[in-house]
This record gives structure tokens, sequence and C-alpha cells, in this order.
């Protein structure tokens, strides 16, 4: 029988859950950590690229257009190396939703494990559409092919 | 466990609480069969004793050792009153039938717990697939419209929808990003940039 996944999970899926977040995160960090840091720049410099490329996104290959997400791995590697201005310009989007994430993946786990709301769903649903609309924003932003919207586009 | 006697007859009650029998035990696994005597079907002997129904061996061989009211805080199996489907969640209503819970054992005044996959979404979106991911978002806010209007089953239905979306989008996302890595590649050293910019 088909199993409504979304209603309180099993505990032992919920740990597998949380397993999988962890080793996705661990896994990130690593790769974008063990980059070499010469230069102002070091996700851009030639020595990078030839070791490692990450890969382009693929909205953005195919399409040319620019999507929320884009810029959001240099974004990560500017944030671990403590240059928050530099991630901001990438993806001004990855900053701010740290923290959101990081309470929200907590809670989740906290509400699968005892099985009681700490927030009424009023809220929820508030922060939800705030960041929806930060979403649709940024990307109706960088999409707009003037130059004084180059600021919020990341850099080639 | 209640030990039984043959050929000793016995009454059980539907869920509005009317009394039908006599029935022998035959009689009462047939009932079984059609799912018209669930697990937790009251019954009751001809010396007036009640049990639930999960505590005859006969009736439900694999129901043994199961406890006879559920915990709300363990991850025991219950049982619909309407169906006998079982049901692994505390939602509010069946999975199958969509009748509502509202059995001695759950607690009604609790809202139940339901993922939304907001956060799910969120990482769809920024890390992946951009246009599968919007509209998880939006299915997930929906979804927490639907726990604000108190529509629970609406809401489940919602979350399932954003959940899927967000594994079509990761899996999408990993299909599209071997292929394009490979052409970038490719083209690259033949000097071709294929990505049109706006600046440009």
């Amino acid at each position: 029988m088909y199993q409504s996944p979304t209603i309180m999970r099993h505990k032992s899926e919920a740990i597998r859950r949380l397993a999988i977040y962890i080793a996705a995160f661990t896994a990130v960090l690593f790769i974008i950590a063990n980059q070499p840091t010469s230069g102002s720049c070091a996700l851009e410099t030639p020595s990078f690229q030839n070791r490692f490329k990450i890969p382009p996104c693929p909205f953005h290959s195919i399409t040319g257009l620019y999507c929320p997400g884009c810029g959001s791995t240099r974004a990560l590697g500017y944030l671990v190396r403590g240059l928050l201005l530099n991630s901001l310009r990438y993806n001004p989007l990855v900053l701010p939703l740290i923290p959101i994430l990081t309470v929200g993946i907590i809670l989740n786990f906290y509400e699968q494990f005892t099985k009681k709301r700490l927030f009424p769903s009023r809220f929820r649903f508030e922060v939800s559409l705030l960041i929806l609309s930060l979403v649709l924003l940024l990307t109706l932003l960088r999409n707009i092919p003037m130059q004084c919207f180059d600021f919020i586009r990341p850099p080639e | 466990m209640t030990t039984i006697k043959h050929k000793m007859m016995f009454f059980y009650y539907d869920m509005n609480g009317i009394k039908h029998g006599p029935f022998q035990m035959a009689e009462l696994r047939l009932l079984v069969n059609e799912q018209v005597v669930t697990p937790r079907t009251i019954l009751e002997t001809e010396d007036g004793q009640q049990e639930l129904a999960n505590q005859f061996e006969e009736l439900f061989p694999h129901e043994q050792g199961k406890t006879t009211a559920p915990d709300i805080n363990s991850f025991e199996t219950t049982y619909c009153k309407n169906c006998g489907n079982e049901i692994f969640d505390f939602g509010k209503a069946c999975t199958r039938c969509g009748h509502l819970i509202t059995s001695e054992f759950t607690n009604d005044t609790q809202e139940p717990v339901i993922d939304t996959c907001l956060i799910d979404s969120i990482l769809v979106t920024i890390l992946c697939c951009f246009p599968l991911g919007i509209v998880s978002i939006i299915f997930s806010s929906l979804a927490s419209g639907a726990i604000t209007r108190g529509d629970y089953k609406d809401a489940a239905a919602k979350a399932n929808v954003a959940q899927t979306l967000n594994a079509v989008a990761v899996i999408l996302f990993f299909m599209l990003i071997f292929v394009v890595w490979i052409l970038h590649s490719i083209l690259a050293n033949m000097d071709i940039h294929f990505p049109i910019h706006w600046s440009r």
C-alpha cells in the first residue's frame, strides 16, 4: 500500500534523512574547502579551473538565463573562507538562507521525534511565502537585460 | 488473550455502537474476510465480556501481543475503525477511506505534524533544478495554508506533491548536469561557448 511519506515519518526514516542531510553538507563543505586559496579569487584561478571544474548550472547553460541558484557554489566557497561581501555579490540568497535552513532542519527533526509543534502553522505559511517572494524577486531582477542590474548577476 | 470455548456465540458492535449477533466463530471469520469485523471492533461474548477483536487468536493470528491502547508517542500501528486499514501515522484521516480518526486512543486536540517539505524545496531551488523547485515551494506553501485552515488531508496531499516534485527535480538535475558537463567540456575544447548572456 502506498504510504503517505509527509505525515510523521518512521523514526528510522527520519534518522536516514538526517544522515543524508549531514552527508551532503559535509561533501559540499569538503569539496569547497579543499580548493587552493591562492590569490584573491581562489575559485576563479586557472589552477583551480584545471584541477577541478565545478559543473555549470544546467539551466543557465541551456537557456542563458540566470536562475536564483546561479553563483551559489561560489558564494558558499567565499562564505567558507569568511568573505561575506563576496558571498553576497555572487548569490545574495545563500547567506540569509543558511540560518533559516538550519533552524528549519532542527525544527523538522524535533517535530518528527516528539510529534509536537513548536510554532503555529501560520508562522510557517508566512515564512514560506516570504522565501517564495524573495526567490521570485531575485529571478526577476537577475534576468532584466539592463546594465543597472549587473550587480545582482554573478560575475562570469 | 482470551480462551474460547467452542460453540460459543459472539456479538459485535459496529462503528455506530449497534450490537449485531449472535455469531459463531466461523461466521465471524467470514466477517473478518469481508472487513466488517476489524482488529479494532469490540466483540462481546455470551457472558457479557467485552474484548477488542484483535485479542482473539482465531480471528487475527498476527495481531497477538500488540497493545490494546497505542501510546501516542510510540510508533505502533493502529487500525482505521471504518475499514480496518493499517494507519502508520497519527494523522486525522485514514489514508484509504478518509474516515476521520476520532477514537479514544488519538488525542483530537493535537495538531498532526505534517512535513510541508519547505526546506527540501528551498534546497532544490537554490542547489538544483530551478523551475521545479519554485513549483514545489508553491505547493509546500499551499500545504501550510491548508494546515492553517485545518484541512490536514489536503495538506498531506499537497506536501506529497511537493516531495515528489523535489525527487523528480533532483533526479533530473543529476541527469542534466552529467550531459551538460560533458557537452560543456567538449565544446570548450573546440572553443565554442554555448551559453548566451544577456550582457553580451
